[in-house]
């Protein structure tokens, strides 16, 4: 498995999964471009994955703007040529609450970056990829995409979404053989989302959601995790380097939950 | 995705995704025990395997045999020191019939390979792994799990019951450091895709039927375009296998040119 000569667009790369996709891919020889909302992140990430030996491209982009997404695939294929690789890992949590009190313009901005995000950094980036008929799209969904969570109802519709234009874009594009479209659901893992959302929380607070979701919470008709550890970024970050792979060339329209069996109990 | 120093088992390993794996596994310097109904088979796979580099442990092994499996699992244990891999690739797909008209016998058949002998092997290989609390075991469910077909409905249901059998099976070993997933392979270019109908008889007929769809059968084609390759599968069982997928367990990963659709 090398992604010797391969570029690699990650969005949501500055951070968390994006992050662990950027430094995976790196390590195996891919050119990353690490596109962020936040530019600092983006280049501290971008810096690491060069750390590497590889070629990076920090690029600021905001994936609810349509035009920031066609100016920084122009500024990634100026420095690389092309993609061959694109992660769709920037989305956001919105703070919990029940879906009758959710406002339209929190639902607007959910889905404007879980969703369009999604749609139109991978409608830009399979253009490029039609070209040579190969390439890779895989989109970080959730197993909040398949169990329902309350107070989560927002993100749980936009990552739902997710997993089912992934099957609609993997079987348009399966006509061209060499691109697949595929998504990751992760369970409970240990990133910035919600600090990344605007959703600070305490320590202990940090400390009791965790148990919660190590244990589960009947109140919350929420299951634990049989496999007894909640995700590291680079448990679905193997995933993604393993969908990206030209071994997995067969494997599309699939969600592959990295969730230590939590959407299953 | 490197293997160094593991030990994996290979049932069906004689022919098609079961040869491919052990190649691929053997390739990345595992010690790999091959078994197969079939003996001229196996001892075939062998002197390939053997010539990667590695020397295979070879058993004849009908998986519907219970005892059978614990002394062929307990030989790999003893010999090799452990066991870390099972894939589970033994199936059969015989005598294409509709339901109504199935001879017992050829359900049982099915009902005793398909899953009977996968429960047999993940029982007897978990029940080893957990002696040293790590384990991957691989089963090969199958879009079939999924979709019904006409006139293979022994083969769809036994496919069905590994699925769940992974499912419930993964989530007991899941806190003990041993998980369980399942491949489900789409139309795939084995010698037991021949099993399945077609309206005409060559083999050549039944793959295209299998890539382009049947509709008058209530089957829809391959939206990649081609049958999958023993090695797509072996690809899928590796990553399930490595390092890299520790937090993946009751899983079933479809690689099936989203033959399934959904």
């Amino acid at each position: 498995m090398s992604f010797t000569g391969k570029t690699a667009v990650i969005t949501g790369g500055g951070s968390g999964i994006g992050r662990a996709c950027a430094l995976g891919l790196g390590k195996q020889g891919a050119r990353v471009a690490v596109w962020d909302v936040n530019g600092v992140n983006a280049a501290s990430v971008a810096d690491e994955v060069k750390d590497l030996g590889v070629r990076a491209l920090p690029v600021r982009v905001d994936v609810s703007k349509i035009e920031h997404i066609e100016a920084a695939t122009r500024r990634t294929l100026d420095e690389f040529s092309r993609i061959d690789i694109l992660v769709n890992s920037a989305g956001i949590a919105l703070a919990p609450k029940p879906l009758l009190e959710t406002r339209p313009e929190e639902l607007q901005r959910v889905f404007a970056i879980n969703l369009k995000g999604v749609w139109h950094c991978a409608q830009f980036a399979a253009r490029d990829m039609i070209k040579r008929r190969s390439g890779r799209i895989i989109n970080i969904a959730s197993i909040a995409g398949k169990v329902p969570r309350l107070g989560l109802g927002a993100y749980c519709i936009s990552k739902a979404a997710v997993i089912h234009f992934t099957r609609c874009l993997a079987l348009e594009l399966a006509p061209y053989r060499g691109i697949t479209v595929n998504a990751v659901g992760p369970g409970p893992t240990h990133t910035n989302l919600r600090q990344n959302s605007g959703l600070p929380e305490t320590p202990e607070q940090a400390k009791t959601r965790q148990e919660q979701m190590l244990k589960g919470d009947a109140a919350q008709f929420r299951l634990g995790i049989p496999l007894g550890r909640i995700g590291e970024p680079e448990d679905p970050a193997a995933a993604v380097i393993f969908l990206a792979s030209d071994e997995a060339g067969y494997i599309s329209g699939q969600c592959l939950y990295v969730d230590g069996m939590a959407g299953e109990s | 995705m490197g293997f160094p120093g593991k030990v994996a088992m290979v049932t069906g390993a004689g022919s098609g995704i079961g040869l491919a794996t052990a190649r691929a596994l053997a390739q990345t310097g595992v010690r790999v025990a091959l078994c197969d109904v079939n003996r001229t088979a196996l001892d075939s796979a062998a002197t390939e395997i053997a010539r990667i580099g590695v020397t295979p442990l070879t058993f004849a092994l009908d998986v519907a045999d219970s005892a059978r499996v614990e002394v062929v699992v307990g030989d790999i244990a003893r010999t090799c020191g452990k066991l870390d891999i099972l894939f589970n690739s033994a199936g059969i797909l015989h005598q294409p019939i509709n339901l109504l008209d199935m001879p017992d016998g050829l359900w049982d058949q099915h009902w005793d390979v398909n899953l009977m002998g996968t429960i047999f092997c993940a029982q007897a290989a978990a029940r080893e792994m957990l002696r040293r609390q790590y384990g991957r075991i691989i089963n090969v469910a199958s879009v079939a799990s999924d979709l019904p077909r006409l006139d293979i409905g022994h083969y769809c249901v036994t496919k069905a019951g590994v699925k769940m059998f992974t499912k419930c099976l993964a989530l007991e070993l899941a806190s003990r450091g041993v998980t369980m997933n399942a491949i489900a392979p789409g139309p795939t270019d084995t010698p037991t895709l021949q099993g399945i109908p077609t309206t005409d008889a060559s083999l050549e007929a039944a793959n295209r039927v299998a890539v382009q769809g049947y509709p008058e059968a209530f089957r829809l084609g391959i939206p990649t375009g081609r049958l999958s390759t023993p090695e797509d599968q072996a690809a899928a069982v590796l990553f399930l296998a490595s390092e890299a997928a520790t937090q993946i367990t009751g899983h079933i990963l479809y690689v099936d040119g989203m033959a399934k659709l959904v």
